[in-house]
C-alpha cells in the first residue's frame, strides 16, 4: 500500500495557492503532516479523500491515479475532516450505521464495528443517545469512530485531538498507534506532541511548500546539540529573542528559563539539552522563514 | 450608531459576495425589461368576464416608473421575504452568533442592524432595478427618459415596504417555530394574502371615495398608482366607474385602450403613507428583542415546548444530562481487537434508504406526526365507517388529496440540502456510494410522499377511481425529485419551499389544471397534466444526480 503525490498544486486564486509543487510518498506507517495554521495542510487532506481537485499534478493510491478514478481510494478510505457535523436528531448508533452503509459494511459486520469502536472511542455507555445532547468532545470521537468503520487502508485524519481533554487525547493517540498496523495513515495537526507520540514520519508544510518528509528520528537530529536551557533575568529576555530562535519559555522566581537553539553555548551557564520534535519543527519552519 | 453600521456593514458585505444574488439581481434586471416591454402591465380592466377592455397607459416615463414601483413592491412581496431571511442563521452557520453574544451590544442595536443590511439589501435590489427600467426605457420607451420620474416611485413605494418585509423576516427568524419551514408557509398563505386584502374593498370605489383604513394597508402602492392615473384614465374612459388598476402579467392584446399619463405631483397623502410603513417595521424589529435569544443556537427540538418543559420538572425521565459522563471504565487499549472488514462492497443500501427515512422523519415537532397521522388515518376510517360511497369522494378530492401533498413539505424541503446543512458533505463525497446516498435519500421522500398518502390512495381504489392513480403517481414522485434537485443545486431548502408552495397554490388547492400535478381536478388528468409532472420528476431527479456526479468527478 502506497501513496504518491506528484507535483501537486491547488491555486485558489491568481496568486493565491493552498499548495504547490508538493511531492510526497507515504507507505504503510503513520504520517505526520505538521504546519502552522494556513500551511496548507487541509486543502492537502481534501484533494487526498478526493474532495477537491488539485489544479497542477497527481495522487496516486497503489499506482492508481485517484484524481482521474476516486473510486479507486474511497472504498478503503477513513476520513475525520476539520471541520465537520452530524446529524443532530439520530443516537450515535443509527448515525454509525448509515456512515457504515455509505461505506459498504454488510449490517454483521458493521454492527461488530460499531461495538468495538464505541468502546474504543470510549462512548459505549452514549450510543442510543441523540447525538445533538453530545459535548464538543463527545462529537469528535464520533467523527474518529466513524473514520475507522470501514477498517480503512488509507486512514486521513485532520486535526483530530482538537476539543478533546489531555486524557482522551492521550487515549486517541494510542488508539492511532495501536489501530495503525497495515495502513497508511495520515495524521495532520499543528499539535506538535500529537505527532510526536504516533507518527513516525514526519511532513512539515509550510505556506502551501513541503520543507521536509522524513523520520521523526532524522528530523531531531538535524537539531542535535542544539538545544540548550538556561535562565535569564525577565529585562533581557527580549534581547534574547532577538538573538537566537527561541523555543519555550518557563516563569521561574529567578527570571525566564529560556530554551533556544543556537550553534554554541549562548552563555556560560546555558545548559545543552536533548532536542525534541518541537525544536526541530520551529527550527524547520524559522528556516523556511529566513529563506 | 457605530455598532449599528457596523453590525449591517458586515452582514450586508457577507450577503451581497454571494454568487446566488447576482442571479437574483440578474431576474430583477429582467423584469426592468419586461416593465418596458409590456410583458408587466398595469392595466384598468372595464366590463364583465365576456366583454372585458383593458386600458393601460403608454410607455411614458411616469407610467413605466409607476410599473416599476409597483413591480419592486410585488418583488419584495413575493420573495423579499425569502431573500432577506437568514441574517441571523447566517452568523449561528459561521459561527459568529457565540462572538457577538459574547460583545456587549445590544439586542436592539444588533437587531437593527440586522434590519438595516435586509433594508441594504432591498435597496441593492431596487438599484439595479432602476437601472434597468432606466436603460430598458431609453430602448423601448415613449417620450423622454425622465430618470426621476422612472426611479421616484421605486423609492417611495417599494423601498417602505421592503424596509416592512425586512422587519418581519427578522421577527420571523427570532421566533424559533417561524424560524423555518412552518414560518415560510405562513408567510405565503397569511401575510401575503394579508398584503393584498385591502384591494378587494376597492371594487366600484373612485379613490376619493376610499376609506382611509383601506388606503393605510395597501402594502403594494397599488392605491397611490390608481389616485395618480385616475384623472388620465377618465380623459379617455369617463364612463369608468372605479376600481384599482390591475397589475402582473396580464395578457392585454391590441384592442387595449390606451391614455396617456405623464406624471403628476403626488399628494401628500402618499407620501404620509409609504413612510408610515417604516412605522411597523421599527416596532417590528423592536419587538423582536422578546424571543430573540443570542445565547442559545436553537438546533434542538427536544430543547423546547412541553416535552422539555415536563422533563425539567421529571428529571429522571430525560435520563442523563447533557455534560454527564460516561460512567463505564475505560476499556483497555491493548486488550482490544476489532473485527476486520475484508468485504466493503456490501452494498447495504436497504439499510441507507432506512437510515434516510429515520433523517427525513426525526426531529419535527409532535403536532406534524399528529396530523400526518391524521391525514393517512382519516380516508381509511371513512372507508371503514360509510363504506366506498361515490359521495363521499369530493372532500377527500379537493381537500385531504392536497393536503397531503403540502404537508411533507417539512420533511422534503431538507433534501438535497440536509449534507451541507449539517456540514456532513465532505463525508459522503468522500464514501463510496455518494451517488446511491442521494438516491437513498429521493427514495426516503417518495415514500415519505407515500406514507402520507397511502389513505386517500386507498379509498380512491376502493371506490373505483383507477384514473386518479397517475395523480398519486406524479405527486409522490415530483415534489421528492424538485426537493433534492433544487436542495443540491441551491444548498438551500429555500427554492423548493417557494416554488413548490406557489405550484401547490395554483393548481391542487385552488384547482388550476395546467400545474394541478396530483389529479386533484377532472380535467388535469384527462389531458394529462401530471404525465407531464411525472416526466418533470424523473429529469429533476436527472439533474440532481449530475450536480452530485460532478461534485464528486
Amino acid at each position: 500500500m502506497a501513496l504518491c503525490i506528484n507535483q501537486l498544486g491547488k491555486q485558489y486564486a491568481e496568486d493565491i495557492w493552498g499548495i504547490r509543487d508538493i511531492t510526497l510518498e507515504m507507505d504503510e506507517d503513520i504520517h505526520g503532516l505538521l504546519g502552522p495554521n494556513g500551511a496548507g495542510k487541509s486543502t492537502l487532506m481534501q484533494i487526498l479523500t478526493t474532495v477537491m481537485k488539485p489544479t497542477t499534478g497527481s495522487v496516486s493510491w497503489n499506482g492508481t491515479d485517484i484524481v482521474e478514478s476516486p473510486d479507486a481510494v474511497r472504498p478503503v478510505l477513513g476520513y475525520l475532516p476539520q471541520d465537520f457535523g452530524i446529524y443532530p436528531d439520530l443516537t450515535l448508533e443509527e448515525f454509525l450505521e448509515y456512515m457504515a452503509a455509505l461505506r459498504g459494511l454488510d449490517a454483521e459486520t458493521a454492527s461488530a464495528r460499531i461495538d468495538e469502536l464505541t468502546k474504543l472511542t470510549n462512548l459505549v455507555d452514549v450510543r442510543t443517545r441523540k447525538l445533538k445532547t453530545f459535548s464538543g468532545g463527545m462529537r469528535q470521537r464520533v467523527g474518529i469512530a466513524q473514520a475507522l468503520l470501514n477498517d480503512p487502508e488509507l486512514l486521513i485524519v485532520d486535526e483530530p485531538t482538537v476539543g478533546l481533554d489531555p486524557e482522551e487525547r492521550v487515549r486517541l493517540r494510542s488508539a492511532l498507534s495501536n489501530t495503525a498496523t497495515d495502513r497508511v495513515v495520515v495524521l495532520s495537526t499543528h499539535i506538535v506532541p500529537d505527532v510526536e507520540s504516533t507518527a513516525n514520519k514526519i511532513a512539515i508544510l509550510d505556506d502551501g511548500r513541503l520543507l521536509t518528509h522524513t523520520s521523526v528520528e532524522a528530523l531531531i537530529d538535524n537539531v542535535a546539540e542544539m538545544v540548550y536551557e538556561f535562565v535569564v533575568p525577565r529585562a533581557e529576555l527580549s534581547t534574547i529573542r532577538d538573538q537566537y530562535q527561541v523555543c519555550s519559555t518557563v516563569q521561574r522566581s529567578a527570571g525566564v528559563e529560556v530554551r533556544l537553539m543556537a550553534e554554541s553555548p549562548p552563555t556560560e551557564d546555558a545548559e545543552q539539552v536533548p532536542p525534541t520534535l518541537e525544536d526541530a519543527y520551529l527550527d524547520a519552519i524559522d528556516q523556511q522563514h529566513e529563506v | 450608531m457605530r455598532k449599528l453600521y457596523h453590525i449591517a456593514r458586515a452582514d450586508f458585505l457577507q450577503r451581497i459576495r454571494s454568487r446566488r444574488l447576482l442571479v437574483v439581481l440578474a431576474v430583477i434586471a429582467y423584469f426592468g425589461y419586461l416593465v418596458n416591454v409590456g410583458q408587466i402591465e398595469l392595466v384598468y380592466q372595464i366590463g364583465n368576464e365576456d366583454a372585458m377592455r383593458h386600458v393601460g397607459g403608454v410607455n411614458t416615463a411616469a407610467f413605466i416608473g409607476l410599473k416599476a414601483g409597483l413591480t419592486g413592491s410585488a418583488v419584495f412581496l413575493f420573495g423579499g421575504f425569502y431573500l432577506m431571511k437568514n441574517s441571523l442563521r447566517r452568523d449561528r452557520l459561521h459561527d459568529v452568533e457565540e462572538l457577538v453574544a459574547s460583545t456587549p451590544i445590544t439586542d436592539l442595536t444588533y437587531l437593527f442592524g440586522k434590519w438595516l443590511s435586509n433594508v441594504a439589501l432591498g435597496v441593492v435590489i431596487l438599484v439595479v432595478l432602476g437601472f434597468a427600467t432606466v436603460v430598458n426605457h431609453a430602448v423601448h420607451g415613449v417620450g423622454p427618459t425622465n430618470v426621476v420620474a422612472l426611479v421616484k416611485p421605486l423609492i417611495l413605494l417599494a423601498l417602505p415596504l421592503g424596509a416592512l418585509i425586512g422587519a418581519l423576516a427578522l421577527v420571523f427568524e427570532t421566533v424559533e417555530w417561524l424560524n423555518g419551514t412552518l414560518g415560510n408557509a405562513v408567510y405565503f398563505f397569511v401575510f401575503m394574502p394579508l398584503a393584498v386584502m385591502s384591494l378587494a374593498a376597492t371594487e366600484g370605489a373612485m379613490p376619493g371615495e376610499i376609506q382611509v383604513w383601506v388606503k393605510a394597508t395597501d402594502a403594494l402602492g397599488s392605491l397611490a398608482v390608481y389616485d395618480l392615473t385616475v384623472d388620465a384614465l377618465l380623459a379617455e374612459v369617463p364612463q369608468y366607474n372605479g376600481g384599482a388598476p390591475s397589475f402582473g402579467t396580464i395578457q392585454a392584446d391590441e384592442t387595449m385602450v390606451p391614455f396617456r399619463y405623464d406624471g403628476q405631483t403626488w399628494p401628500l397623502w402618499i407620501y404620509a403613507q409609504r413612510t408610515a410603513l417604516l412605522l411597523p417595521a421599527i416596532v417590528l424589529v423592536t419587538l423582536a428583542t422578546v424571543p430573540f435569544d443570542r445565547f442559545t443556537s436553537t438546533e434542538s427540538s427536544e430543547k423546547s415546548g412541553w416535552v422539555s418543559r415536563l422533563t425539567s420538572v421529571l428529571p429522571t425521565i430525560r435520563g442523563k444530562s447533557e455534560d454527564s459522563k460516561p460512567t463505564t471504565e475505560q476499556t483497555s487499549l491493548e486488550s482490544m481487537s476489532l473485527t476486520p472488514v475484508t468485504d466493503r462492497k456490501a452494498g447495504g443500501f436497504g439499510r441507507l434508504v432506512a437510515a434516510e427515512v429515520r433523517l427525513a422523519l426525526r426531529g419535527q415537532p409532535w403536532w406534524w406526526y399528529v396530523i400526518a397521522v391524521m391525514l393517512a388515518g382519516a380516508p381509511v376510517v371513512t372507508l371503514v365507517t360509510t363504506g366506498p360511497a361515490e359521495n363521499s369522494l369530493t372532500p377527500f378530492r379537493r381537500v385531504v388529496l392536497p393536503l397531503t401533498f403540502v404537508w411533507p413539505i417539512f420533511v422534503w424541503s431538507a433534501m438535497g440540502a440536509r449534507t451541507v446543512t449539517h456540514r456532513l458533505t465532505a463525508l459522503v463525497l468522500a464514501s463510496k456510494y455518494p451517488i446511491r446516498q442521494l438516491f437513498a435519500e429521493w427514495i426516503a421522500g417518495v415514500l415519505v410522499a407515500i406514507s402520507l398518502s397511502s389513505g386517500v390512495l386507498i379509498l380512491f381504489l376502493a371506490t373505483g377511481q383507477i384514473g386518479t392513480l397517475i395523480g398519486f403517481a406524479s405527486g409522490v414522485l415530483f415534489a421528492p425529485s424538485l426537493a433534492i434537485a433544487a436542495g443540491i443545486w441551491t444548498r438551500s431548502s429555500t427554492l423548493f419551499e417557494i416554488l413548490y408552495l406557489v405550484l401547490w397554490y395554483i393548481g391542487p388547492l385552488n384547482g388550476g389544471v395546467v400545474v394541478d400535478f396530483v389529479g386533484s381536478t377532472t380535467q388535469s388528468i384527462e389531458i394529462g397534466v401530471p404525465f407531464v409532472f411525472v416526466a418533470l420528476s424523473i429529469v429533476l431527479l436527472g439533474m440532481a444526480i449530475i450536480r452530485r456526479k460532478r461534485e464528486i468527478a
